[in-house]
């Protein structure tokens, strides 16, 4: 009777276990994060800096990690995934001098890089190293005069430049500027007043939350052409976390997207404000981070979410959501930036910057899409 | 033929070998005898089925992006009858998946059949039911968990025995139909090859 008794314990123990066991908190299915998660490669990507292919064919895809700045080649006839690629450290990170930002200059003429670094005191410093092709190197460096805070991807910065005036007195101008080539010239949004500027950035396109004497201005600011904003209008407090600048219908939108306790929003940034545009089906991943993580291709922009790809279709006016195809590769990894590889000769194929998984290859013109990791 | 293919079948022979009444004649345990074992050893990934997913179907050995892992537990036993025991064990399981940690932690009962049993050698068959615990970088799951293994062991004195484990240890993960994660629905199967020691009295 005891046995019998101790079994009927057991076997209503194990049946309880059995039945209860639910859902905790998975977020998603592990099992299905498990069979997608991308390899952790040890390299922080912070941003993918540009694609240029040199006379051979071969193209160099410059990026930022946590080491430094590096060139991947891939030799002509290969691909992205080829064990005979290669990387080359250009400008290593170091104790003392860390670089924070780099940007790839290219404007046809001349060729080099923009390196924001901190120095061992905390200040920062803007150097342009400019490439020598036929020795295939940099030069020693030129260092912008000016304090300045943050520099994007696509070359704007922004902080405080010193000028002298008539009386040889030195006084600051605050705000955004750019490098031409050979120094550092002023967009429009400079006062002599101190400036409060958050920026987020997509593609050749800046946005900047601009606060002087607690009112907010926001500016687009196109990098191929950056004397003078395209867009200002006021705005209000709000932190936003992604910019997109859309060309479709042959104007320009410019979309902002907010993430709130009660969902994630898109809104148009228009001359006249701020204006609500559509709700995305899933939530965004960052709060509070301003991060580029969205891109267009064939009247759609692309989203990334947490763990899905919301795609807005501009002719429609519809939202659906993906991971599937090149979204299948994407959706766990953490996003840091994406620009096009060459939309004149490649459209649809975009560079992903990633935090753990070094950078993908996106193919959307491919049927059914791709993501493709690079070589390591 | 697969190399996984022909130990499933060698586990398959084993046991119905094992199950036959030229190898079952004698016992060597008693009602009420107790067996305290611990294992450790590996774990290979078997498959990842996701049954309601059609487009994405079952992923098997390296495409399920585990890599090897590790397994240890402890349990303990008594026996009901001559050859039957019953009992519960607690279990670690770890997998790594692209650099990131996946563990199940399993707490099941656990039935144990011996049909071969001369006192030095025992080949026995057990069947675990109960639940894991399984976490994935911030997920969290308590899921239904199965596990079949078939253990030959040899004993060196009437106390201490030493055996070799293998078999499959099978998680599910479920939603029902009102669940936006249905298609994540999925069955997770796990090999484990183990060295068991085991203290009987």
């Amino acid at each position: 009777m005891k046995r019998n008794t101790l079994t009927l314990v057991a076997v209503a123990i194990l049946l309880a276990i059995a039945l209860c066991a639910c859902n905790i908190d998975a977020s998603e299915g592990i099992y299905s994060q498990v069979v997608t998660e991308p390899d952790d490669t040890n390299i922080t990507i912070s941003a993918y800096l540009g694609y240029n292919k040199d006379s051979s064919g071969n193209s160099h895809y410059y990026y930022l990690s946590n080491e430094g700045v590096f060139r991947y080649t891939v030799n002509s006839g290969d691909t992205i995934e080829s064990s005979s690629n290669t990387i080359k450290e250009l400008f290593a990170s170091s104790k003392g001098n860390v670089i924070r930002k780099a940007s790839y200059y290219n404007d046809g003429s001349a060729e080099g890089f923009l390196i924001l670094t901190k120095n061992a005191d905390l200040s920062t410093t803007l150097t342009y190293y400019a490439y020598d092709s036929t020795n295939d190197n940099f030069d020693s460096g030129t260092e912008l005069e000016g304090y300045y805070d943050k520099l994007l991807v696509n070359g704007l910065f922004f902080g405080k430049k010193a000028y002298v005036d008539s009386e040889s007195n030195t006084y600051y101008k605050y705000g955004v500027f750019y490098f031409d080539g050979s120094a550092v010239a002023e967009t429009d949004i400079i006062s002599t007043n101190v400036l409060e500027i958050t920026a987020m950035e997509s593609e050749n396109y800046a946005f900047f939350d601009v606060t002087e004497s607690s009112e907010h201005t926001f500016y687009v600011v196109d990098a191929d052409s950056p004397s003078a904003a395209v867009l200002s209008a006021t705005g209000d407090s709000s932190l936003y976390v992604g910019f997109q600048h859309i060309s479709y219908n042959e104007s320009d939108i410019y979309m902002l997207l907010d993430k709130t306790d009660s969902g994630s929003y898109a809104y148009k940034l228009t001359s006249t404000g701020v204006e609500s545009w559509f709700t995305l089906n899933s939530t965004l991943e960052h709060e509070n981070t301003p991060q580029s993580c969205s891109f267009v291709y064939d009247d759609k922009i692309y989203i990334k979410c947490s763990s899905f790809f919301d795609i807005y279709d501009l002719s429609e006016e519809t939202v659906t959501s993906t991971q599937t195809n090149f979204a299948s590769e994407l959706r766990l990894a953490e996003i840091t930036n994406i620009k096009a590889e060459d939309e004149t000769n490649s459209p649809g194929v975009f560079i992903v910057g990633t935090d753990e998984s070094f950078l993908y290859q996106v193919d959307l013109s491919a049927s059914p899409s791709t993501a493709s990791n690079f070589y390591l | 033929m697969k190399s996984s293919k022909k130990f499933i079948i060698a586990l398959v022979v084993l046991v119905i070998l094992a199950a036959t009444p030229a190898f079952a004649k004698s016992t060597y345990y008693f009602k009420g005898d107790q067996v305290f074992s611990i294992r450790a050893g590996v774990d290979f990934p078997g498959f990842i089925s996701f049954y309601k997913d059609s487009e994405r179907g079952s992923f098997t050995f390296k495409d399920t992006n585990l890599d090897l892992g590790g397994v240890a537990s402890i349990a303990y036993q008594g026996f009901i009858t001559e050859r039957f025991a019953l009992g519960g064990e607690l279990g670690y399981v770890f997998n790594y998946c692209g650099g990131k940690l996946l563990t199940t932690v399993p707490l099941t009962a656990k039935l144990t059949y011996i049909p071969i049993q001369t006192g030095s050698f025992d080949l026995a068959a057990s069947l675990n039911l109960g639940g894991a615990f399984v976490r994935f970088k911030e997920s969290r799951y308590f899921a239904p968990y199965a596990a079949v293994t078939l253990t030959p062991s040899v004993y060196f004195n009437d106390n201490w025995g030493l055996g070799l484990e293998s078999g499959l240890m099978l998680t599910w993960e479920f939603y029902t139909k009102n669940s936006n994660k249905y298609e994540c629905s999925a069955f997770c199967g796990l090999i484990p090859v183990t060295l068991t020691l085991s203290y009987r009295h």
